[in-house]
């Protein structure tokens, strides 16, 4: 880099062309008498720790150690380089530099401060009684968020930086006694593998290492709850903590972690169970429902008893539309509704949900334009959609059940098969960083049963469930002895 | 060593392939072909068969206990050399085609009885190969997945029959034996398409991580199967006169026709567009082996392409014939009579040559 | 690319070819009730009964009567006069008019229903004494659809066992086994509908006799599948009736029925031993007679009277020769070298049998009076 403080600033300066924010604060260190200069990005760095830590010591007088800093200063991390690049990115991710006349080195100081919200309660995925944390754009806040939680020394972080501009910090998080290590190797060569710009967010980087991009349905956990992310550390996953989003990666998954939430746990066993398979009925619901009713009502009418009936063909006598496009129609003014719901602030908010009531509601079925039984249909398939705690699963099964309704269509009964056949036949397939997704259903496993259909009391779990393939399989006290089971 | 260890398979799933293989549209329609042949001893049947099936599963496993990484393919070059072991391997190929084939018909058959009587029989035929295709596409593992969950979906439909108990018979089942021994042993042909299947062990036993459990899986699931045809057969006996039950070509769904549910009519319709699942485990599981045994044919490691060809080929071939249910039953008697060639005489045979090959080739086997 | 085009290409396919079979609910004509008779030229006349959903339609239902050949033909017919296609996989009732039971092989007229796959093996068949037409085009004021009207009918007297429930599926069991007889209910419309009783029909399916609803729950007592109250009246001969009002009268209601039934075959003819137990719960008594001191007694007498009872009935059947009970089956399973013999002609046998009826009462409580 050369010793001449002077050409050291020319080049820093001729690098950061267009930068404002850039400031270089000429100094003399008292207790050397050298001429030094801070360089550092103002928006990036807290003034505070720059004045108190830096400044400061720098202006006092003192004998210092000359074979680790020759000079004083109260900032604990420190590190040195000689490299132009070095000095780049440590400016460009918050660190103050110290360059020194006469020094090779340039001393990188961290100061990193920048605008930060306070924790708040997590927005998509709320819970009952679990705790009102939830994760932040802060990469390190939300490391510390977790390590509250695991205060263990086998929770190992390792540190990557992807993307070529945005050099976006990523940690990955585990156990190392649980989580298996074949997977955390596959993780990290995915991760590695990534050639991009920069990651925005963690949504982006799933799209860039998870195993089928062209599934519908989610292959990690994104989550933005610390406590649930401990939860699937302790089971033998592995978090990926993306620096600047506030949702954090936990993988692998299979299909059923998305039909778990962290309050099921919190909640007595029984009730969580039967929420639990409300839940998978939902599913179904949801998957089926619409689709079911224009099967039976343009092709399978025999199967509805002959009172019902009747009272489905007196309805639908003043439709004119075929079914699919009665049913499309609705459904279709549903996803509107929600997708402007979210969009819009709460007070404007309120006026979606009315307006919706009139459409899908009295008014549509006295217009003639769809049924009183449609009317049904959908509502108790929006509601059951909304009951699947991940939100990705649940927009992967509102949009499944668009192709469900075509099918059925086209083919009746046979089609909502042909179509369930093709769903399982891709479930099966489907892997989330090597493991099967539809575990412990296929292939299957026994022992996974107790926090799958229904919850037991967790004093029975004593397993670690093995869709993960952890290390040691058992938790609490007696695991150290009982590990080394893969 | 071990070229298959990829994708080696659980027990569950070899005994889910097995199982998946044998229950297919046989169901429907044996209990029907058993009171033709043996009258109301019909069910008593199953059991000589399903006697005959594991002694077949034990020679078939007692073959390959000296060759446990080969499948049938690996064994035959082995034993015959190349272009010797063709003259077998062809045939069991073609097996396997066919069966696969005939399974597919007889589903698409029932569909446009039941449900689309216009639509075009090959446009059915193409739905099939779509699942067909990504199942039986992705390799053993994969279809040892489906075929599980597809058991664990479908595992209700049995108990589903328990609803007419309360209008049987059991009357009709008295008095046993009543014509003597000679029908029930007369019911074993009639009954062989359904509970033909477990040859596809020629071909999955090399992928068993546990080979010492084979044995206990060929046990467990021809038991499944046999335990779910004679369930049927004896309901379906107790319900219908055994006057009248030969005249329904598919006993088992005309007294689904009985059961009747408050929200639900019509039961049969529902419980046969279910079954599909249970067929397709059958038609997927067959046309895995048939494509494995081209590829190993043509000496290919990837045997996808070649379910893409040979689903083609069928719908092609239905394009072309526009099968009927005389049809399907006429390939039926003969894929049987092929099948009891694969399934019960092949490994009779093998069995004893390979007995004489260890004599005189002590050294070269492990 | 290429992949793209072709999957293109199969699913416009799909699009275009798929959609042959769809009709939607709105565009079928459901057929619930049907009926068959034989009009005075001796031609077979079908009629069919269908709901109509309009609101502008003052009627509830539409109704056809044609002379066609088959039923199906007359469903083909039907579709030429109403609104929507018609579909047969709902009837809910079958009405067969008595003129059709003084042939055989009427059964062979059913066919349609057992073909098709979509039609259903549930409907009820009805015997209608009179004409089916006078039947089916009476829309009472008070009642609901006529449809609706018969199916609930049946139920409630079939739950009181005053009739028997056949469906075509029953009816097809009884038709082809050799070792029972038909049974049927029986209605009649004068100014209202009246279920009579149940008509029991000969082996080749002509008219034999009718059971009146006290016969008829005798009758369901030994049947296999028993179902139901059973409410029954008897007249006590032990008890003068020189009252006015004859009050010999005693009710009981069985709500507890087993019964026993062994076969035997000696001196070249099937004696059957048929053990009726009954508990029952006596619901009214018009003569005098302390019930607490007499249980006993009138245990016995009740059994007695019953016993004469089934006598009559069993008299009945073997002089007709029919089998409606089903004493074939027994005779299948216990006897069947002696079965095989006589399967062909198996209601001749029958009536040559010796049948014994033991019945056994058990009076579990007498109500709240003494």
């Amino acid at each position: 880099m050369g010793n001449e403080l002077s050409t050291k600033l020319e080049e820093v300066q001729k690098q950061f062309q267009l930068t404002p924010d850039l400031v270089v604060r000429h100094l003399t260190i008292q207790a050397t008498g050298t001429k030094a200069a801070l360089v550092y990005l103002d928006s990036l760095t807290d003034n505070e720790v720059i004045n108190n830590d830096i400044v400061n010591p720098l202006l006092s007088e003192g004998p210092v150690n000359k074979d680790e800093h020759p000079f004083h200063t109260n900032v604990g991390n420190i590190r040195k380089g000689t490299e132009w690049a070095d000095l780049e990115s440590a400016i460009l991710s918050g660190d103050t530099v110290l360059l020194i006349d006469g020094n090779p080195d340039a001393f990188f100081l961290d100061t990193k401060g920048w605008p930060k919200r306070a924790i708040e309660d997590p927005q998509i995925e709320t819970s009952l009684k679990g705790a009102h944390q939830g994760f932040l754009e802060t990469g390190t806040q939300n490391i510390a968020l977790i390590r509250r939680y695991l205060p263990d020394r086998e929770l190992k972080i390792k540190e990557l930086t992807i993307g070529v501009r945005g050099k976006t910090k990523v940690w990955i998080m585990y156990l190392a006694d649980v989580a298996n290590p074949d997977l955390l190797k596959v993780l990290e060569s995915r991760l590695a593998a990534i050639d991009v710009d920069s990651i925005i967010n963690t949504g982006e980087l799933v799209e860039y290492i998870e195993d089928n991009p062209y599934s519908p349905f989610p292959q990690f956990i994104l989550t933005e709850r610390p406590d649930s992310t401990v939860s699937q550390l302790l089971q033998g996953r592995m978090a990926v903590i993306v620096d600047c989003s506030p949702s954090v990666l936990v993988a692998p998954a299979t299909f059923i972690t998305f039909f778990q939430s962290i309050d099921d746990y919190s909640t007595r066993w029984m009730i969580a169970s039967f929420i639990r398979l409300l839940r998978y009925l939902a599913f179904i619901i949801a998957l089926i429902l619409p689709a079911t009713y224009i099967a039976f009502i343009s092709f399978n009418y025999e199967v509805i008893p002959m009172q019902l009936l009747l009272s489905i063909a007196e309805s639908r006598t003043r439709v004119p539309f075929p079914p699919l496009l009665e049913a499309m129609l609705m459904e279709i003014t549903l996803e509107m509704m929600r997708e402007s719901g979210i969009r819009l602030p709460a007070p404007v908010g309120q006026t979606v949900g009315i307006v919706g009531g009139i459409i899908i509601g009295q008014t549509a079925v006295q217009a003639g334009i769809v049924s009183n039984i449609m009317v049904i249909v959908v509502a108790s398939t929006a509601i059951a959609s909304f009951i699947i705690p991940s939100y990705d699963m649940g927009t992967a099964i509102r949009l499944l059940r668009f192709p469900m309704m075509i099918i059925a269509f086209m083919f009746g009964i046979v089609g909502i098969i042909i179509g369930l056949m093709i769903l399982v036949a891709h479930l099966v397939s489907l892997e989330s960083l090597g493991t099967p997704y539809g575990s412990p259903l296929a292939p299957f496993r026994w022992s996974d049963m107790k926090d799958t259909f229904v919850r037991i009391p967790l004093s029975k779990m004593v397993k670690r469930p093995e869709s993960t393939s952890p290390l040691q399989s058992r938790r609490g006290k007696d695991n150290r002895r009982a590990g080394g089971n893969p | 060593m071990k070229k298959y260890a990829k994708n080696e398979i659980s027990l569950m799933q070899f005994i889910f392939i097995i199982n998946g293989a044998q229950v297919g549209t046989g169901i429907m329609s044996l209990s029907g072909e058993l009171a033709a042949s043996s009258g109301t001893d019909g069910w008593m049947s199953l059991i000589i068969g399903w006697l005959l099936n594991l002694v077949a599963c034990l020679l078939i496993i007692q073959v390959f206990k000296r060759f446990p990484d080969d499948t049938v393919y690996d064994l035959l070059k082995r034993l015959f050399g190349k272009w010797l072991s063709l003259l077998v391997v062809i045939p069991i190929t073609l097996y396997f085609t066919i069966f696969c084939c005939l399974v597919q018909i007889k589903a698409m058959l029932y569909i446009k009885a039941w449900f689309l009587p216009q639509t075009p029989d090959y446009l059915i035929m193409f739905l099939f190969a779509i699942p067909t295709y990504m199942v039986a596409g992705k390799g053993l593992r994969i279809l040892g997945r489906y075929n599980e969950l597809v058991f664990y979906l479908t595992a209700w439909m049995p108990f589903t029959l328990l609803f007419v108990l309360k209008e049987c018979h059991w009357l009709h089942l008295l008095p046993l034996f009543k014509d003597g021994i000679m029908p029930v042993i007369r019911g074993v042909e009639p009954s062989i398409y359904s509970i033909l299947g477990f040859e596809v062990l020629w071909i999955i036993y090399p992928f068993l991580k546990y080979k010492e459990k084979a044995t206990q899986g060929v046990i467990i699931a021809n038991s499944i199967t046999i335990l779910a045809y004679i369930m049927a057969t004896i309901i379906c006996f107790a319900f219908f006169s055994p006057d009248e039950i030969t005249s329904y070509h598919q006993p088992l769904l005309s007294l689904l026709k009985m059961i009747e549910f408050s929200f639900l009519e019509r039961f049969d319709m529902i419980f046969l567009a279910f079954f599909l699942f249970v067929v397709s485990s059958s038609w997927i599981s067959f046309m895995f082996m048939a494509a494995f045994g081209v590829s190993q044919m043509v000496r290919k490691q990837d045997h996808s392409p070649y379910v893409a060809i040979i689903a083609v080929l069928i719908i092609v071939m239905v394009f072309v014939i526009h099968p009927s249910w005389n049809q399907a039953n006429e390939w039926q008697k003969w894929s049987s009579r092929m099948g009891i060639g694969v399934a019960y005489a092949l490994p009779l045979l093998l069995w004893a040559y390979v007995q004489v090959y260890i004599r005189f080739h002590k050294g070269d086997t492990r | 690319m290429k992949r793209t085009l072709c999957c293109t290409v199969l699913v416009l396919m799909l699009f275009l070819t798929g959609c042959t079979d769809r009709l939607s609910v709105e565009n079928v004509t459901f057929i619930l009730l049907v009926g068959i008779d034989v009009d005075e030229e001796d031609h077979v006349v079908y009629s069919l009964s269908s709901p109509v959903f309009s609101k502008e339609a003052k009627k509830k239902e539409e109704e056809l009567e044609v002379r066609a050949m088959t039923m199906r033909n007359a469903r083909e017919n039907f579709d030429r006069s109403v609104v929507a296609s018609t579909l047969g996989g709902k009837v809910q009732v079958i009405l067969l008019g008595k003129r059709i039971f003084e042939h055989k092989d009427w059964f062979q007229l059913m066919d349609v229903f057992y073909r098709d796959n979509k039609d259903t093996v549930l409907p009820t068949v009805v015997l209608v004494d009179g004409k089916v037409s006078d039947l089916i085009n009476f829309a009472p004021k008070d009642k609901p659809r006529l449809s609706t009207y018969l199916t609930e009918l049946l139920r409630t007297s079939h739950k009181r066992n005053i009739t028997v429930n056949t469906t075509i599926q029953e009816l097809h069991r009884q038709m082809y086994d050799k070792g029972i007889t038909p049974s049927i209910s029986e209605v009649r419309k004068d100014k209202n509908l009246l279920v009579m009783g149940t008509a029991l029909l000969k082996e080749d399916g002509r008219y034999a006799l009718m059971l009146d609803p006290l016969a008829n729950k005798l009758f369901s007592t030994l049947r296999e599948h028993r179902s139901g109250e059973f409410p029954i009246t008897l007249t006590m001969p032990s008890h003068n009736e020189d009252s006015f009002y004859k009050l010999n009268k005693l009710s009981i209601t069985a709500t507890d029925i087993s019964t026993k039934t062994k076969v035997k075959y000696e001196d070249n003819k099937f004696r059957y031993d048929i053990k009726v137990n009954m508990r029952v719960t006596l619901s009214e008594r018009l003569y005098p007679i302390n019930l607490d001191k007499n249980a006993k007694k009138i245990e016995k007498e009740i059994g007695e009277e019953l016993e004469a009872q089934y006598k009559l009935l069993f008299n009945k059947i073997q002089t007709a020769k029919i089998d409606p009970i089903g004493l074939g089956l027994y005779a299948r399973a216990k006897e069947y070298k002696q079965w095989k013999k006589v399967q062909d002609n198996w209601g001749e046998a029958l009536s040559k049998a010796e049948v014994n009826v033991k019945v056994k009462i058990r009076i579990m409580s007498v109500g709240s009076i003494n």
